[in-house]
């Protein structure tokens, strides 16, 4: 992928994420149900590996960390991604140097290995079976709101 | 190679490279040496058409991404829930694209 393309894009998507979380973060302050955005959610009625992924952000934000866990993990992934990128690029794009590029081809490499690639999917198939696991009731315990 | 090779290749395979590029390829397949015809033409090419049928039925997990490579971009899709939707849509405008240039990277390895 060209740097152009990447920088455009990842640009693009981290501001719209932040977006996305001060909408989520004051529609969930107010007891509202954010906009539901996950495609498989709506198609199939079962929650897909990152679902909760905003409601774990919000609780993070509130300092409630192990509500923040319980709700979905990838949540501390996903708001370091946002917090971090855009302003990664900005600096990039001002210096005229290539680091984010750099380091995308370096993860770009590394996840090419099958073993990498594999263990991180089996741990996302793994957080996918929890939920599964909450929502078909197999394990004890409330019902994680997402 | 010889120009009729090189027209043969360019009809039967168009579809798979961008367009502006047929040019070049053509000009590069005549430079290069006969033996590698047969290997060139065994590559297998990802069909932009079909990558985007994936895009639209997997795009939400990452799927178009693993399969023609991406593979950073198709974790943090996996992991972002296709991008909060968002990205998933952007990708049904962009996939066919990155797949001529993955295909013409392909070729370009092969014959140098």
């Amino acid at each position: 992928m060209s740097r152009k393309t990447l920088y455009f894009l990842a640009l693009f998507l981290g501001l719209a994420g932040q977006i996305w979380i001060v909408y989520s973060y004051k529609k969930l302050g107010r007891q509202e149900e954010a906009f539901n955005t996950c495609i498989f959610r709506r198609v199939t009625g079962l929650p897909c590996p990152s679902c909760g992924t905003i409601h774990s952000i919000v609780s993070i934000l509130h300092g409630d960390f192990r509500k923040a866990l319980s709700e979905n993990p990838l949540g501390y992934a996903g708001i370091l991604l946002v917090a971090i990128i855009p302003y990664w690029i900005l600096i990039d794009l001002v210096s005229g140097r290539e680091s984010f590029y750099d380091s995308y081809l370096r993860a770009d490499k590394l996840l090419k290995r099958r073993w990498v690639l594999f263990s991180l999917l089996f741990l996302i198939f793994l957080l996918w079976l929890f939920k599964l696991g909450h929502f078909f009731h197999w394990i004890e315990g409330s019902y994680p709101p997402w | 190679m010889d120009a009729q090779k090189a027209d043969m290749f360019i009809m039967t395979h168009a579809k798979f490279f961008e367009p502006h590029l047929l040019p070049a390829i053509r000009e590069k397949l005549l430079q290069t040496d006969d033996s590698k015809f047969m290997m060139i033409q065994s590559i297998t090419y990802r069909e932009p058409i079909l990558m985007l049928i994936i895009s639209i039925l997997g795009g939400h997990f990452g799927v178009d991404r693993f399969i023609i490579g991406d593979m950073g971009l198709g974790v943090a899709k996996l992991l972002t829930c296709g991008g909060l939707g968002i990205w998933t849509i952007i990708d049904w405008f962009l996939i066919m694209e990155r797949t001529k240039e993955v295909n013409f990277e392909k070729l370009r390895q092969m014959i140098g």
